[in-house]
């Protein structure tokens, strides 16, 4: 075995010694304690001094005497939390600690089943009366924020066992497209605005209604319309440079993602599923799973890309199959 | 030589106190010395001890002057706290003490 040769500590004073011996306590119990160890080692110095010592080599022994100071000190100390200064640093740890939960909590990224929140959602519904499924029974909602570089977002609805309807929808949302008013003519879209848009906080409606009239269309008996709504309310207003969000009844921005299709399936209201929605990944963020046998099932898909809108993203039906036995979409 | 066990040290020092008030250097003499030098108490902890204790309101303090015309010394008392501690401490002693002589025992005839 080994041992690591430490390196020689020149001796304490008997000074040192009580400085050190009764560091960090209050002042009162430091005086007392610090007078209480000093008569000690003179003490003992005299003695060692009558044994014929030495000034110097009686104070080394006195002191040796005495054992670690570290040891002497931290006894003194007693439990670090009877001390003010203890307190006073576990305060500042906590709220450090604290401080450092929040910023973590507001960092978070994906997608977070929420409860609707009757100010936001009642004023999107509001917004989009005539022309999205307005049905809050029917209605599910969710947090959704971008992973950091973010540059564009895709949707897709993919479909299985509906018949008449293509199995993939697949486009990008395009924010200039649905910004409310934009200040500032021939003013444009830089990827860096597009990043920080999607760094905004944003709000999704999922919905699956019954007997809803799409633009004077009514949906035949046993199905659903379905709408998907991705919006951002005033609570979370997209900060970009240049560009102004328009206050529309307490909304900034929306998008519909795949909303007005008639979907054959009456029997359940969508699913919303929590996701991380990592960059670069189709992440399933909500579905209506299938009614009984004939009738189709339908999951919503987002893709935050870190490339150009020109940049197509893999196929979403590659990411993502509909699993007939367990009843739900799985990630392939 | 030993040192002195933390769990033994309140009891060690409650009966150095229990005849008269003693100053630390006293206190340190007094075991040492009873134990025959089987107990090393190291001087540096004696002092956070009896300042436990005299937080635990067992035992009280006095600076006096020194006899050799040094520095004063604080001494140490047992109070009717610290005398009752003590009692209950030398009852938990003989419990033990006993519980562990029997158990020897047992152990040395089986052997």
């Amino acid at each position: 075995m080994i041992r690591r040769l430490s390196r020689a500590r020149p001796p304490l004073t008997v000074d040192q010694y009580v400085h050190r011996a009764t560091l960090g306590l209050p002042r009162a119990q430091r005086l007392d304690a610090a007078t209480e160890l000093r008569a000690h080692l003179l003490e003992r110095v005299t003695e060692y001094e009558a044994q014929g010592y030495a000034r110097e080599e009686a104070e080394y022994l006195a002191v040796r005497g005495m054992g670690e100071v570290l040891v002497t000190n931290r006894e003194l100390l007693g439990h670090f939390f009877t001390h003010r200064a203890g307190w006073l640093t576990l305060l500042a740890l906590l709220v450090i600690g604290s401080a450092w939960a929040a910023y973590r909590a507001s960092q978070w990224e994906g997608v977070r089943p929420a409860t609707a929140i009757a100010e936001d959602d009642t004023a999107v519904l509001q917004l989009m009366a005539g022309i999205w499924p307005i049905f809050p029974g029917f209605t599910k909602a969710a947090e959704v924020r971008f992973p950091t570089g973010t540059q564009n977002v895709f949707a897709a609805l993919l479909t299985d066992g509906a018949k008449n309807l293509r199995s993939v929808r697949k486009r990008p949302i395009l924010p200039s497209a649905y910004a409310t008013n934009l200040s500032g003519k021939g003013w444009e879209w830089s990827e860096a605005d597009k990043v920080k848009f999607w760094q905004s906080r944003f709000r999704l409606l999922s919905a699956a209604a019954p007997d809803f009239n799409f633009n004077g269309t009514r949906c035949k008996q046993g199905e659903f319309l379905i709408g998907n709504l991705l919006y951002a309310s005033n609570t979370y207003r997209p900060k970009v440079e240049g560009v102004t969000f328009e206050d529309r009844r307490g909304i900034a921005f929306n998008a519909n993602l795949e909303s007005g299709l008639c979907f054959p399936n009456d029997s359940n209201t969508m699913h919303v599923h929590p996701s991380s929605l990592p960059l670069n990944t189709w992440s399933l963020v909500s579905q209506l799973p299938a009614g009984p046998p004939g009738q189709g099932t339908l999951a919503l898909l987002l893709y935050p890309s870190s490339g150009s809108i020109t940049q197509d993203p893999p196929a979403p039906e590659h990411a993502y199959r509909y699993d007939a036995a367990q009843g739900q979409w799985l990630r392939r | 030589m030993n040192p002195l066990k933390s769990g033994t040290v309140d009891l060690a020092l409650l009966a150095a106190l229990e005849d008269q008030p003693r100053y630390g250097l006293d206190i340190l003499a007094h075991v040492n010395g009873r134990s025959g030098g089987l107990f090393d108490m190291k001087e540096g902890s004696l002092y956070p001890a009896l300042a436990r204790l005299v937080k635990a309101g067992w035992v009280e303090t006095e600076w006096q002057p020194s006899d050799r015309g040094g520095a004063p010394r604080k001494f140490y008392r047992l109070t009717d706290d610290g005398r009752r501690a003590l009692t209950e401490k030398k009852r938990e002693w003989r419990t033990l003490r006993g519980a562990m002589d029997a158990l020897l025992l047992r152990r040395l005839r089986r052997a």
